[in-house]
């Protein structure tokens, strides 16, 4: 299995989530960059937040939505490694800085 | 006041330099050249630092104060001070560019051996009872008279805090420490620190209640914990998200954060009830960055992706910026700006007035 997939990600400690309507805006405290989320960007962080596995989001996210299986997994793949080097994630279990 | 004006009378040593950050219209510029200072600069960026002069003169000090209207970063004096005073504190010291302001006032202005004032402040916490103060916080978003669901509101102002006067009586339990803050030694604005809270008497624990203590001198501190002579900063109230029947024994751990963030301090504040040592709910995670009601269009503009678009505003403004060179007077400016772009502007006056505001922003002055 890709163990890109198997990876188990959290918010930050020093991430707060706040919900615009139905997205989702990110403040990373220690450098005070902003993210924002859209509705579907949302519903991957709202998944991550239950502590799913990248391969468990996308499955669910294949579920929910109608879209190929392969260009979902690329999108999701694509946010949560921005938004871990963002610091906005990081892995589950990770002691902060 | 008065244990600002002792802190002065111990520190300052006659013909000495003083500088007064944040100076409002110079109380304690006056009284360091009453105590015997030389040289005295009252830096504000406020108005009211124009009334110091005429003060100044009325009390015989006008040869020895120098006011400066603007910020300290933006002061670069030939001496360096031998005594640096300021109080530019919010609620609790983490407050806008208080840290950071005395930061380059200390590696910049101070000479060496030079004093400042404060010195120190120490940050306390405590679980506090306050029936009252939640329900202003709480109930117009829970119950009103017409049976109307507003209780999405209810989050803005359950992770907004609020500063307020407690009594003792209040306090679930004994007050920790949360952090110290050495001015002769302090480099990051930022707090993180935690407190394991005891609960000794029984009751709802409604937030967090935090105040400080400051040594202004050796010998000369005060405190705006409750049941000290009420001052202005007050103590701040962090309202838990629920509020929380506790009996002898339990603890609240306590996770607070304050993180400058453009130019202002977003507070987070996480707890954990505990009783008997086995926490009784999920932990609970606030923020005051909660309590904001954001513009999602407004925020996209924030993005790294975003290209905006070029309005006809920056034409103008392109225009103004072009003009103002030191050859033309802002009337002048105005009228070709007004010829330039005549669907802008309510006639002439209204150019003016954006004219002058353009120069203003930039800081033109003579």
């Amino acid at each position: 299995m890709n163990h890109d997939l198997d990876k188990k990600l959290a918010p930050s400690d020093d991430a707060i989530a706040s919900p615009v309507g139905d997205e989702t805006v990110i403040l990373e405290l220690k450098n005070g960059a902003y993210f924002g989320l859209d509705a579907i960007g949302t519903r991957v962080w709202e998944l991550l937040k239950e502590g799913r596995t990248t391969a468990s989001i996308c499955e669910q996210m294949v579920a929910e939505y109608d879209v190929a299986p392969d260009v979902l997994e690329a999108d999701v793949r694509r946010l949560l490694a921005e938004l871990e080097a963002n610091a906005i994630v990081v892995e589950a279990g990770s002691s902060p800085d | 006041m008065s244990a600002y004006a002792q802190a002065l009378r111990q520190a300052i040593t006659p013909g000495c330099t003083v500088i007064d950050i944040g100076a409002g219209p110079g109380m304690f510029a006056l009284l360091a050249c009453r105590y015997g200072a030389g040289n005295v600069i009252a830096i504000e960026p406020d108005p009211s630092i124009i009334l110091l002069k005429k003060f100044a003169q009325d009390n015989g000090f006008a040869d020895r104060i120098e006011p400066f209207q603007g910020v300290s970063s933006d002061y670069h004096p030939l001496d360096k001070a031998d005594v640096i005073i300021s109080d530019l504190r919010g609620g609790l010291p983490y407050f806008e560019g208080h840290i950071g302001t005395i930061v380059d006032a200390r590696e910049r202005l101070l000479a060496p051996g030079g004093r400042l004032i404060p010195q120190r402040d120490t940050i306390h916490i405590a679980a506090v009872e306050s029936a009252s103060t939640y329900v202003e916080l709480a109930e117009p978003w829970s119950r009103n008279d017409y049976g109307l669901d507003l209780s999405a509101g209810r989050r803005f102002t359950i992770n907004s805090q609020r500063r307020s006067d407690f009594k003792p009586e209040q306090l679930l339990g004994p007050a920790q420490m949360l952090a110290t803050i050495d001015y002769h030694t302090v480099v990051d604005p930022n707090l993180r620190a935690s407190a394991s809270l005891e609960i000794n008497r029984g009751g709802v624990l409604h937030g967090l209640l935090s105040w400080f203590d400051t040594q202004l001198a050796p010998g000369v501190e005060y405190s705006n914990a409750p049941g000290k002579a009420p001052l202005i900063y007050s103590q701040t109230f962090f309202p838990l998200d629920q509020p929380l029947s506790v009996q002898p024994g339990d603890r609240l751990e306590v996770e607070i954060m304050a993180n400058l963030v453009g130019g202002s301090y977003v507070w987070s504040w996480n707890s954990r009830h505990l009783r008997a040592g086995t926490q009784t709910a999920p932990a609970v995670r606030q923020s005051t960055f909660l309590s904001n009601i954001m513009d999602s269009k407004k925020l996209a503009i924030r993005s790294d992706h975003f290209v905006p678009p070029r309005p006809e505003a920056i034409d103008i403004d392109a225009l103004c910026l072009s003009l103002i060179n030191g050859e033309h007077d802002l009337k002048t400016i105005a009228e070709r700006v007004e010829q330039q772009f005549p669907h802008a502007f309510a006639g002439s006056s209204g150019a003016l007035d954006h004219v002058t505001k353009v120069a203003s922003r930039y800081g033109a002055r003579t």
